[in-house]
């Protein structure tokens, strides 16, 4: 069988699947071979790029199967040129509308090509596919299903995510100069990036279409088997932050193959930090502590940024002290607007956006405490993307367990997934430790540009005190920007664990009237996002609920 | 409102239009959610009324098939069920038949006996 043509007027697409091949065992290989061949889709021709190897048996292998189907290709390399250049033989070799990227000891599911074909199909503009995967152990069992977001440019950042199975439009590759020189390891990861720059359309496929063997060495069994690979993708995101124009620095993660964004804030971009209070009191760490004095003395201690404003809305039963001891904190920056209504939490925060300055508004709860630095520049800075709507915190409660790593929206429900894991892990997908496109944040530690805040309304002044940073991220999600979580904004958060129970029916069903029931969430989907609670930790709670002179678990130590 | 550090003292005009200013971009904010807010319920009623034409759809789809399956099963049965009256009064035609032959066949006492004394006599 030939492929019927190379490109597509009407009919499915031609894929050319490129392999580099250097020296898999036979046997290995030939179950590569048996899932191309079981493709359902028939339209394909696959080139294997043989990258000198140095067992005989492999080109014998491959060019038995080439001998017996005509859509096998082989391209033989004299000399070693490692994966980059073999990828690149097959790519320049390729006569398909789109690349389908296979490596050599890997298996495709048999409806790979078919579903991206029908998706290809959907949407004319589609430049580059990517599927969820799992890996497959020796024995052919797979496990480790990973459950991948829609399209999240700022998470492709701080990790590959996209990887397998991969497919991309071929001129376009080719456009973008293919795989580079000297990013081995991570050199899909640069060409993700890339292609991610100028794409039209990227596509997520939330099936499983690649199988990834997990063989000693390979990055799929364990992710720091090639050091090497996570300095060339540190240099390949900070290229592409240099390419797009964002003034940041790359770090390294928390793991290997994860990075940190150290972002840049134009000192001339005034902040508002909108904060309401009751100018209530509480004992933190074993010591009694005013907490909206803390939280402003925290904030501003832990930046650098020149221009910050902070705008205090306080409840008119607010102590003059407190008052006065804000401002011996904040000096000149403070602005004070009194509040003299019922609570209304939403409308506290409208009074103190309208009575802001700033071009960026920072929503900030008064029981916070900022722990990392430059937290201000890393939460306020991506939105100078205009893609950006608004950015959430990472939030611990006080014995450093997480509060809140986003908010998601599945099964009926608005969820803060990830409570309770603690701050030195990562998630099970690195979710935890790097940025990313989330379905909402919480408003206790938020920001929006001015611009977006008044486009979208506000806060709902008709949900007084639940839900109403539910309803302002669906807002900001109408019209048409992403909400992005930033992993290296800390603060502690000395919120209720319970707190979250007493919300109202009507509440939750007038978010629901606006924009109906949750489903699954296209960032953190329910199969990653299911809470992992700790039940010896809810015991704890309400243990210590139902009789308060129970001792209290210990807290963490101040960083 | 009072701007805590930048208002000069005892300028109540200033402070006035401010509070106005102020009066009226809250009042913009309201409004607005409530216009993004009436924007999103429609688009939600929308989707809910696309979805709900669709099932009702697939549901009236369905049961056509179904009642069309439950008409043509109702026409087998009752085509089977003459079959099997037919089939039932031909056997039991069949059955007074044999019977009437079985009763013409069977040999007379008279012609037994004499049988019998015949098969003693030898």
């Amino acid at each position: 069988m030939t492929p019927s043509r190379t490109g597509r007027d009407d009919g499915p697409p031609l894929f050319s699947i490129i392999t580099p091949v250097f020296d898999p065992p036979v046997d290995v290989l030939e179950e590569t071979i048996a899932s191309v061949l079981a493709q359902e889709h028939r339209d394909w021709e696959w080139i294997l790029v043989d990258d000198a190897s140095t067992d005989p048996t492999v080109v014998a292998t491959i060019t038995r199967h080439m001998l017996g189907d005509p859509r096998i290709r082989l391209l033989e390399r004299d000399v070693n040129g490692h994966i980059v250049a073999a990828s690149n033989d097959g790519i320049a070799a390729a006569r398909g509308e789109f690349v389908v990227l296979l490596d050599h000891d890997d298996l495709l599911t048999p409806d790979a090509l078919a579903v991206n074909a029908r998706l290809i199909d959907e949407h004319d503009d589609v430049d580059y596919l990517y599927s969820d995967e799992d890996k497959v152990d020796a024995r052919g069992r797979t496990y480790g299903r990973f459950t991948k977001p829609d399209w999240s440019p700022e998470r492709l950042r701080g990790q590959m995510y996209t990887s397998h199975l991969s497919v991309v439009r071929t001129s376009l590759v080719r456009e973008v100069g293919a795989f580079r020189e000297g990013y081995d390891g991570s050199q899909d990861h640069d060409l993700a990036l890339r292609i991610g720059e100028v794409a039209r359309r990227v596509v997520h496929i939330p099936e499983v279409l690649y199988h990834w063997r997990a063989v000693a060495g390979s990055t799929s069994a364990a992710i720091d088997a090639k050091p090497y690979a996570t300095v060339a993708g540190q240099r390949a995101v900070q290229d592409h932050l240099d390419r797009t124009g964002v003034a940041a620095r790359v770090d390294q993660g928390a793991e290997p193959g994860r990075y940190v964004i150290q972002r840049e804030l134009d000192p001339g971009i005034r902040v508002s930090v909108v904060i309401p209070t009751l100018g209530q009191d509480a004992i933190v760490f074993g010591q009694r502590r005013v907490m909206v004095v803390e939280a402003v003395r925290s904030l501003l201690a832990r930046t650098a940024h020149p221009d910050v404003e902070v705008v205090v809305v306080h409840d008119t039963p607010t102590p003059a002290a407190v008052l006065d001891e804000l401002r011996e904190v904040a000096g000149d920056r403070l602005v004070l607007v009194p509040y003299d209504k019922p609570f209304n939490y939403s409308e506290k925060m409208n009074l103190g956006a309208v009575a802001a300055s700033g071009e960026r508004l920072v929503l900030l709860n008064d029981d916070v405490e900022v722990i990392s630095e430059r937290w201000l520049e890393n939460l306020v800075a991506p939105l100078d993307d205009p893609r950006v709507g608004m950015t959430g915190a990472k939030l611990y409660f006080d014995d450093s367990t997480v509060q809140h790593a986003c908010h998601a929206y599945w099964g009926s429900h608005y969820r803060h997934p990830f409570r309770f894991w603690t701050r030195d892990e990562p998630g099970p997908f690195g979710e935890l430790v790097v940025n990313r496109e989330v379905s909402g944040v919480t408003a206790a530690c938020a920001a929006m540009t001015r611009e977006t805040y008044f486009e979208v309304g506000g806060f709902t002044e008709t949900l007084p005190s639940n839900f109403n940073d539910v309803d302002l991220c669906y807002k900001v999600r109408h019209v048409g920007r992403s909400i992005v979580w930033v992993a290296n904004c800390e603060l502690f958060h000395f919120e209720s664990r319970t707190r979250e129970g007493r919300a109202e029916a009507w509440e939750r069903y007038a978010v629901v009237r606006r924009w109906g029931i949750p489903e699954d969430d296209a960032f953190t989907p329910s199969a990653v996002a299911s809470p992992m609670i700790d039940p010896h930790r809810i015991l704890r709670e309400r243990i210590r609920e139902a009789d308060p002179g129970v001792r209290a678990p210990a807290a963490a130590p101040q960083p | 409102m009072t701007q805590d550090a930048t208002t000069p003292p005892g300028d109540a005009e200033l402070e006035r239009l401010r509070e106005e200013i102020a009066q009226v971009r809250h009042e913009l904010l309201v409004n607005r959610d409530q216009v993004i807010g009436s924007d999103a319920e429609v688009g939600r009623v929308n989707r809910d009324l696309t979805r709900l034409t669709q099932e009702l759809r697939s549901t009236t789809r369905k049961l056509r098939r179904t009642t069309e399956r439950a008409t043509e099963l109702q026409q087998r049965l009752a085509r089977s069920k003459k079959r099997h009256d037919e089939q039932v009064q031909r056997l039991r035609h069949r059955v007074e038949q044999l019977e009437g032959e079985l009763a013409a066949a069977r040999t007379s006492f008279p012609r037994r006996v004499v049988r019998s004394v015949r098969r003693r006599l030898r």
